[in-house]
């Protein structure tokens, strides 16, 4: 009798709580419509003056905790024209990568939502971030910056590292609603269907961080980040100067699946084969940027190679760094010359002490910051160029103090 | 005393429903804009995978096995349908993957029962061995196709109408030959659930073409293992292998097989997700995830690590409520390490529980306990 009792209840109270819910969804959104209804007639009149005042907001001031610019302007970079057929050239061939390096440059958009062009204040976004890192924590810290001088209210859905959890929040973040995402796909191509997704449900997205594969380009209003390939060809050329353009190199890599997974071991090869012939690749490897790792990844090929290895490209400048130098120190190798995709604290550290020749800059907090202002520009209604980079830049021993206190 | 302890016991046999039940109402009631038909969608699409994948794991714990490798095979297997797809179709890279995945758990029921390895360190074998092949078929990348219907029919396209006959008419019919006694509760539900299915089917959209694949690959699961002669034989190795030895069960078939239809259920799951997505990645990360949901959901579905007990459909509950609460967690927008918590905290609650209530069931071992209750009683 008892447990008849108890069932009934359970579900009684299961469908009581789910109409509930759903009824007062409803009656929100129905309040919400006639309001914004009602806004809409009263506001006609002021919406020139809230994309004035968007406009007036200068975000250009505000000083990320590096000391630097949060905001700096974005570079442009000159796209050489597409080969035939990419994938038939060898992989030591800048062409074969064109369409990882140049993608979203040349793609044809599809379905994208037209901006209201009513000013960003006020304004709701969610922000599909890959996973937690403290390079994604300052990434953050800078993305609320601009989220504060703008009153835009965000939602941070973190996907772990997980494709199948961002796909997961990909429907989620479809169900608030949001006037834009800010897409930092865990998988570079996996994230075409998912971005597909968004784009039909009519909201405009902001890729960040990871630059899709092309397919995914075409979905997205614009692309913000870092552009590996182009820092990585400058420290390839750093570097190939710091060996006197001879000897043996390794490429530790970064995660499988993330672009700069390519964009950090292909982008340095491909360069020293025209920059430095006389430089030789002897082995590359994914250490998925963990410090233990990477440790026994760089000792197994000092005692591999011996004196023939000569320098180091990691495509991270944290663990990696930690890995790398522990590596270094207990096979008395500290002459191996040792450059990094950067700029964290511990590459800021290792560049002081001499163990790592130079960094590649790159600010997390801008990285955050800008994708969220090229959302606040499309709701400006302004014109953009499909692809924003961060400023390219190798921090030395000459200068690596302008770039303290680390962001991460 | 008594009815606390058949109260207990009753919350206990009934925990992931009882969770699942708890949860839901609390995210509906708090959680905003948890309590929609997309939301809802999103929650039974997203359990798909490790739906399927804790059939056949289910099976593996109740023969008092463990495999562990179910997440590299689901990430191995997708990545080979998807891989195999521009060449073969779809229904071919299908059956191969899936194939795929019954060798490897061919593998592993052959290393178990004819080697004699502990099952933990065979799967663990198996599974870094196909991380490795996993990186060298996809070079450590991802692997995609530019083809997205398949996907899009799987979340929001619908069946054709004779399938959707065919499925209400077998529905109706296991419930006709089941000849359920109408008044005990066990009669009302295989009555009204499947009712209340089939309405919620015809009318809404909430159950898509994928959630309604892996309602079917869950009832043949739930038929084979619990309503089959052949199928409680699962049961009675895992409980007792001695006592199915001499009941002249082949108790080395049974662990192969349940083996076998691990990796076939993982395969299908990683399958289908890749499917979805019309692509599958490389990264670890998400074999391990599978791996450890997957493992929580059974455990707190009531399926004991000891074997000889576990139901299938309680840990598909198990699944669900854990997709509630990755969905509410979302909903509240909290934070990642939030929710790693919360799993966290279910699953010690959990496990202490059982591993308090063996305790208690080895100290009593051997002694009668209706004696017990009556010296009690007279007391």
């Amino acid at each position: 009798m008892f447990k008849k009792c108890f069932s009934v209840i359970l579900v009684m109270s299961l469908l009581v709580t789910l109409f509930v819910g759903c009824g007062s969804k409803e009656k929100e959104e129905k309040v919400e419509k006639t309001d914004s209804d009602k806004a809409s007639v009263s506001d006609n009149t002021n919406e020139k003056s809230n994309l004035d005042k968007s406009k007036e907001i200068d975000v250009f001031s505000i000083i990320g905790s590096d000391g630097q610019p949060l905001i700096l302007p974005t570079e442009k970079k000159e796209v050489p024209d597409r080969p035939e057929d990419p994938k038939a050239l060898a992989e030591e061939d800048a062409g074969h990568w064109w369409d990882i390096e140049y993608a979203g440059w040349t793609t044809k958009k599809e379905n994208l939502p037209k901006s209201p062009a009513d000013g960003a204040i006020g304004k709701k976004v969610v922000l599909l971030k890959a996973g937690d890192h403290p390079y994604w924590t300052a990434y953050v810290n800078g993305f609320t910056q601009i989220a504060e001088a703008y009153d835009i209210e965000v939602k941070i859905l973190n996907g772990n590292w997980n494709m199948d959890l961002q796909s997961q929040q990909v429907d989620q973040a479809i169900n608030e609603k949001p006037d834009a995402v800010i897409f930092a796909p865990v998988d570079a191509t996996a994230c075409a269907p998912l971005m597909r997704k968004i784009n039909q449900a009519g909201i405009p997205i902001i890729a960040s961080n990871t630059i899709p594969a092309e397919a995914a380009m075409k979905y997205c209003t614009a692309w913000t980040g870092p552009d590996d390939w182009g820092q990585f060809r400058m420290l390839a050329k750093y570097f190939a100067d710091e060996m006197g353009k001879e000897g043996g190199y390794a490429i530790v890599r970064h995660m499988p699946g993330s672009s700069p997974y390519f964009a950090r071991t292909f982008a340095p090869i491909t360069e020293l084969v025209d920059y430095a012939p006389d430089m030789k690749l002897l082995a590359m490897d994914t250490a998925n940027l963990e410090a233990e790792a990477t440790m026994q990844l760089v000792s197994d090929w000092i005692t591999k190679y011996g004196d023939e290895l000569k320098g180091l490209i990691l495509a991270g400048d944290g663990f990696s760094m930690t890995g790398t130098e522990e590596a270094l120190k207990n096979a008395g190798r500290e002459d191996i010359v040792v450059v990094a995709a950067g700029n964290s604290k511990t590459g800021m550290d290792a560049v002081k002490n001499g163990v790592c020749s130079g960094i590649t800059y790159q600010s997390a907090e801008g990285d955050g910051a800008i994708a969220l202002f090229t959302a606040v520009r499309y709701f400006n209604g302004e014109e953009m160029d499909p692809v924003a980079y961060l400023p390219r830049h190798i921090i030395t021993a000459d200068d690596v103090d302008n770039y303290m206190p680390a962001q991460w | 005393m008594h009815k606390s302890k058949n109260i207990i016991s009753l919350i206990d046999q009934n925990r992931a429903i009882l969770l699942l039940i708890l949860l839901t109402c609390f995210s509906a009631i708090f959680a905003p804009n948890f309590a929609n038909r997309m939301n809802l969608s999103t929650i039974l699409i997203s359990g798909c995978m490790l739906a399927i994948i804790s059939v056949g794991f289910t099976l593996v714990f109740i023969l008092a096995q463990i495999d562990l490798s179910i997440g590299a095979t689901a990430q191995f297997c997708g990545m080979l349908c998807v891989g195999l797809q521009p060449e073969l179709g779809w229904t071919l890279s299908l059956i191969i993957a899936v194939l795929a995945g019954a060798l490897i758990g061919l593998f592993n029921g052959i290393v178990v029962v004819k080697f004699k390895i502990h099952s933990f360190i065979a799967t663990i074998g198996t599974m870094t061995i196909i991380r490795g092949i996993l990186h060298l078929y996809s070079d450590g990348g991802t692997k995609s196709i530019d083809n997205y219907s398949l996907g899009e029919f799987l979340e929001t396209g619908q069946f054709p109408i004779w399938f959707i006959i065919i499925v209400i008419g077998a529905i109706i019919l296991f419930v006709v030959l089941s000849r359920p006694d109408v008044k005990t509760i066990k009669g009302i539900t295989t009555i009204v659930v499947p009712a209340v299915f089939i309405i919620l089917w015809l009318t809404t959209k909430l159950f898509s073409p994928i959630v309604i694949i892996t309602f079917i690959i869950i009832s043949i699961g739930i038929f084979l293992v619990d309503h089959t002669r052949f199928g409680k034989g699962f049961y009675v190795v895992g409980g007792n292998p001695e006592t199915a030895w001499l009941a002249g069960i082949n108790k080395d078939m049974y662990i192969i097989l349940g083996f076998v239809i691990c990796g076939i259920t993982a395969s299908l799951a990683g399958s289908i997700f890749a499917m979805r997505l019309s692509s599958m990645t490389a990264r670890f990360i998400f074999a391990q995830k599978a791996l450890m949901t997957s493992l929580a959901a059974v455990i707190i579905g009531g399926t004991q690590l000891t074997g000889g007990k576990g139901n299938i459909l309680k840990s598909y509950f198990g699944v669900l409520m854990f997709q509630v609460l990755f969905n509410m967690i979302g909903c509240f927008g909290l934070g990642f390490e939030i929710q790693i918590f919360i799993n966290g905290l279910i699953l010690a609650v959990v496990v202490f529980y059982e591993a308090y209530t063996n305790y208690r069931h080895e100290l009593l071992k051997g002694q009668r306990p209706e004696l017990l209750k009556e010296a009690q009683s007279i007391r």
